[in-house]
Formats: C-alpha cells, sequence, structure tokens
C-alpha cells in the first residue's frame, strides 16, 4: 500500500469513527459469519510439503492462504465480519467492513471502507477501499450465506490480489424487459505480505503483491430467471519475495476476461463461469471455468460443482517458468444446503480434487479429498 | 393423509393470508404489472412506469403477509430474499427496502406519500390507499 493509499483509508477510518457529522447522521449496522470445519480424507501426497502444509491436503481459498490439512481444523472457513454505514443524507454514505478470519489467526482486517455519492437514481460513484469484481462471486466471497458452497471453486477464485483501492462508478441500465448494471473501476493494489504466495514460496516466506494501474468494467444484466455478467480488465502485476531482500520484479501487464451465466428456473439452479487470463508478460495464459447445477427441495439444495484451471506456459516466457511449474487441476464437489431460518444456512461439502499439474505442483499438492461443514449466518 | 404429513399442513394454513394486496397513494396513477413490482422490490427499477420516484415498503421478516408477498409475487423463499440482500448489502450495490411493523404502518405510510408503495392483507386495506394489484 503506498503512503496515499494509507493515508486516504486512515482518512476514511476517522471519519467513520469519529465525525460529528457522523454522529448526527442515520447509522446502521450488519455482519455475517462463517464457521466452518474440514479435513482431507484422502490424497496423493502425504506428510509435511515444501510449504510447510501437513497433506494430504487442498487448498480451500487461495487468496487468504487458507487450505485443509489431514486432522479436523475450523481455520479455513471460518469468518466473522461486521460492517456499518453512517447515511449522511439520502445521497451520500460511508461504509466500512471489517473481518476476522481462521486463516489468518483471526487477526481483523479492514477489506471495504468506502464513500459512496449517488448522483440520480441510475448513476453511483464510490471512492475508497473496495474489492476487484473479478468473477460472479468475488465480492461477496467473505458472505458464506449468500452462495451455495462452503468455499468458492478455488479452480477460478483463486487470485493474489482481492481488494483495491480506488474509484468506481456504476450505472444502472433499464433495456425493455432487461435490468442491468454496467461498472467501472479503476485503482491499485499493494498486498503486503501476501498470502496467496505463501501457498507457493513457503508458509514462513515473506512475499508482496502488487496490481497496479487498475482498469476494468463490468456488465451484468437480468431478466426473470436469468442473469448474465461480463467483465474485462487490466493491469500491471508485480511482486517480490521480502524475505529473500528482492526489489520489485518488473510491471508485467496482464489482461483478464470473465463471462458468467446463471439460471434459478423452477427450483432448478444452473450456473457457468469462464475465465480467461493474458499474462504473456509473465508467464503465459490462464484459462478456468466452472459449471454448476443444482435443485432445491424445499429448504434443502444439492448443488453439484465442477471446475478446472489450467495453466499455459508459453516458450522463453520472462518468468522463465518450465513446464515443471505448470498448474492444472480440476475440482468436483458436491454439497447439501440446509436453510435453518430466513437468515442462517448449514452446508456439507465434499471436494474431489484432481491435480494434473507439472512436477512441483503435484509433488506437494497432487490430488485431494476432502470433507467440509459450515454454518452460514447473516445478521 | 397421516398424521405427520397433516401437522405441517396445519402449520401452513395458519400462517397463509388470504390475499396479499399491494398498495399505492390513491393519487398514484400508476398500473403496475407483477413484472414492475418484483422489479422495485428487487431495486431493480427504482421509479413508477410514468417516471416519478418510487419507494418500496416491506413488512418484517417471517410474517405471513411477507412470506407469502415473496412467495407469490417474487417468487423467492425468505431465506433467497435474505441471501439477494445481503449480498447487495455487503457489496455496497443496494439496500433493503425499509421495512416497516404491520399492515396499519403500511397504509398510514402509503397514505401520506404518493412515492411510495407497499403491500398488505387485503381485509386490512383501507380507502384512504388504492389497491394496484391482488395475489
Amino acid at each position: 500500500m503506498t503512503a496515499l493509499q494509507t493515508k486516504v483509508n486512515t482518512v476514511l477510518c476517522t471519519l467513520l469513527i469519529a465525525s460529528p457529522a457522523a454522529l448526527s447522521a442515520d447509522f446502521n449496522w450488519s455482519g455475517f459469519m462463517t464457521v466452518g470445519l474440514g479435513k482431507t480424507i484422502s490424497g496423493s501426497v502425504s506428510g509435511q510439503n515444501e510449504v510447510g502444509i501437513q497433506c494430504p491436503c487442498m487448498i480451500a481459498d487461495y487468496s487468504q492462504a487458507a487450505f485443509y490439512e489431514d486432522s479436523w481444523d475450523f481455520k479455513p472457513d471460518s469468518k466473522l465480519g461486521l460492517q456499518g454505514s453512517v447515511l449522511f443524507n439520502d445521497d451520500l454514505s460511508l461504509t466500512g467492513q471489517i473481518v476476522s478470519r481462521g486463516s489468518r489467526d483471526f487477526k481483523v482486517n479492514l477489506e471495504w471502507v468506502y464513500l459512496s455519492y449517488q448522483l440520480n437514481d441510475s448513476n453511483t460513484v464510490q471512492l475508497g477501499r473496495k474489492r476487484i469484481p473479478l468473477f460472479y462471486y468475488s465480492e461477496q466471497q467473505d458472505v458464506g450465506f449468500t452462495y451455495p458452497w462452503v468455499h468458492l471453486p478455488g479452480q477460478t477464485y483463486g487470485w493474489e490480489a482481492v481488494n483495491y483501492n480506488g474509484l468506481n462508478w456504476s450505472h444502472s441500465l433499464q433495456l425493455g424487459e432487461w435490468a442491468g448494471i454496467v461498472n467501472f473501476f479503476g485503482g491499485n493494489e499493494t498486498r503486503k505480505d501476501s498470502d496467496y504466495l505463501k501457498l507457493y514460496s513457503g508458509l514462513d516466506s515473506e512475499s508482496d503483491t502488487r496490481w497496479s494501474g487498475i482498469v476494468g468494467a463490468e456488465m451484468v444484466l437480468n431478466k426473470d430467471w436469468f442473469e448474465g455478467r461480463l467483465m474485462v480488465m487490466q493491469s500491471d502485476t508485480q511482486s517480490r519475495l521480502v524475505s529473500e531482500g528482492e526489489d520489485w520484479s518488473p510491471k508485467a501487464k496482464q489482461q483478464i476476461y470473465g463471462a458468467s451465466a446463471l439460471v434459478d428456473y423452477n427450483d432448478y439452479l444452473l450456473t457457468a463461469e469462464l475465465f480467461y487470463s493474458d499474462r504473456t508478460a509473465s508467464y503465459g495464459r490462464d484459462l478456468a471455468y466452472t459449471l454448476s447445477v443444482g435443485k432445491r427441495i424445499d429448504a434443502f439444495l444439492v448443488y453439484l460443482t465442477h471446475g478446472l484451471y489450467q495453466q499455459k506456459i508459453n516458450a522463453n516466457n520472462p518468468d522463465e517458468a518450465t513446464a515443471d511449474d505448470l498448474e492444472k487441476h480440476r475440482d468436483t464437489s458436491m454439497v447439501v444446503k440446509y436453510d435453518l431460518s430466513p437468515s442462517s444456512a448449514l452446508k456439507l461439502q465434499f471436494d474431489h480434487w484432481q491435480d494434473f499439474s507439472g512436477t512441483w505442483f503435484k509433488e506437494n499438492y497432487g490430488n485431494a479429498n476432502t470433507i467440509s461443514i459450515a454454518y452460514d449466518l447473516v445478521f | 393423509m397421516n398424521k405427520l404429513l397433516f401437522l405441517p399442513a396445519l402449520f401452513l394454513s395458519i400462517n397463509v393470508v388470504a390475499e396479499v394486496a399491494v398498495i399505492v397513494h390513491p393519487a398514484n396513477a400508476s398500473a403496475l404489472t407483477p413484472d414492475e413490482i418484483t422489479k422495485l422490490y428487487l431495486g431493480r427499477s427504482k421509479s413508477f412506469p410514468d417516471g416519478s420516484a418510487a419507494i418500496p415498503l416491506a413488512q418484517v421478516e417471517s410474517t405471513a403477509v411477507t412470506n407469502q408477498f415473496n412467495e407469490k409475487v417474487l417468487n423467492k423463499t425468505g431465506s433467497q430474499m435474505k441471501a439477494y440482500w445481503s449480498k447487495l448489502v455487503f457489496t455496497g450495490k443496494g439496500t433493503p427496502p425499509k421495512e416497516v411493523a404491520s399492515d396499519k404502518d403500511v397504509i398510514d405510510l402509503v397514505s401520506q406519500n404518493p412515492s411510495t408503495i407497499g403491500y398488505v392483507d387485503k381485509s386490512a386495506v383501507t380507502p384512504s390507499v388504492k389497491v394496484v394489484t391482488t395475489f
């Protein structure tokens, strides 16, 4: 995080906590919680891997370095979030959201803090710290109650940057029977002591990652039982292994494209997400997809998902990555979700992770079967 | 029907209101289709068909009239509605309709403000509001 970004965050926090205007304005708060528990039940790697994880093991959330090992653990998927909003008037508000997650030893992180100004009925501008809307569930990824899984499919939802400091403008659309939103966003994100890179460089390592010059747009369209989404963004990426005294790597451009389609018809659910990234300036390309089918039966939901992540490493790539570094895996999962009340749910998930990677990933993570349960609540 | 099956059915019958009436201010001349009402209550539209601003009012969750409105008009269960709004609230994309405590409170607010729209048990409707449609 640059000094300027830190300053912006500090000012926004101070405003949220101590502004006299805030004291006289409308304040409301809400929150969410997931208590998860799980373990791997079998896998192709055993014992402690190079990274420091006890295998059989399975990555549950790349961006927070959440993983399941061979013993019962409630840390990977458990989290508690609190959100407060101050409404200065009908058009201007300030929102902050903190999250404490098990994968980070329950340290409290400021995930969102932004000023929101509604220009008119169909245009809103927001400034501050928000979440990069990479995929359909990216922005809501901490609120387990809003999606079917115990953890999001790692094949699609697994990137080193999650949030950004910047600006976004969202415009709502009415196109005949269709309703939708176009959202333009831009900013930067520097992640100190990146969790994501610990999964590759070692749990004891320290790395920084940076996405600078983020510019992107997403469009979401809804009609009756259908929702579609397109996203495109680009940024420069950099990283450095701090624990080895490295300096920032040269800036490398990336372009990311996402498309999602969701059908919710007569209690049948169908979801498809496609992802493509061009990282020629680093190592090559990434392709990922997630396909799901589900059926609601009274308060139950049965949900089946299959996902693929496939890296393509170019010859003579700038990162000097080789076939040994290739990452490719599939995960097939089944979830049974039960709505305990309108604001709480129980979930049971079984994951069957198949690894087709190069030598390094295969020797350190490999195949795994994992069972996890979660209790989700919003309040 | 055996007794085990009969019990939930009995429970359900207590929690069902006869008909849900969607109401607006008497001066509001808008004709609203179920689809337009759905868009207003899902935050996908913020105005009546004539272009004037619309303020949807909900009733507190898990009441019979709210359950029936959610299921018949919005085609969602209480749990699905909560998940829908949680997604928008925690991602800075919207706020759910204001919740009001009773049919009487909805009628009072709607009769005083031409921008509002609400839903009540049809039997509670008074001449101070206009019924747009019933479900």
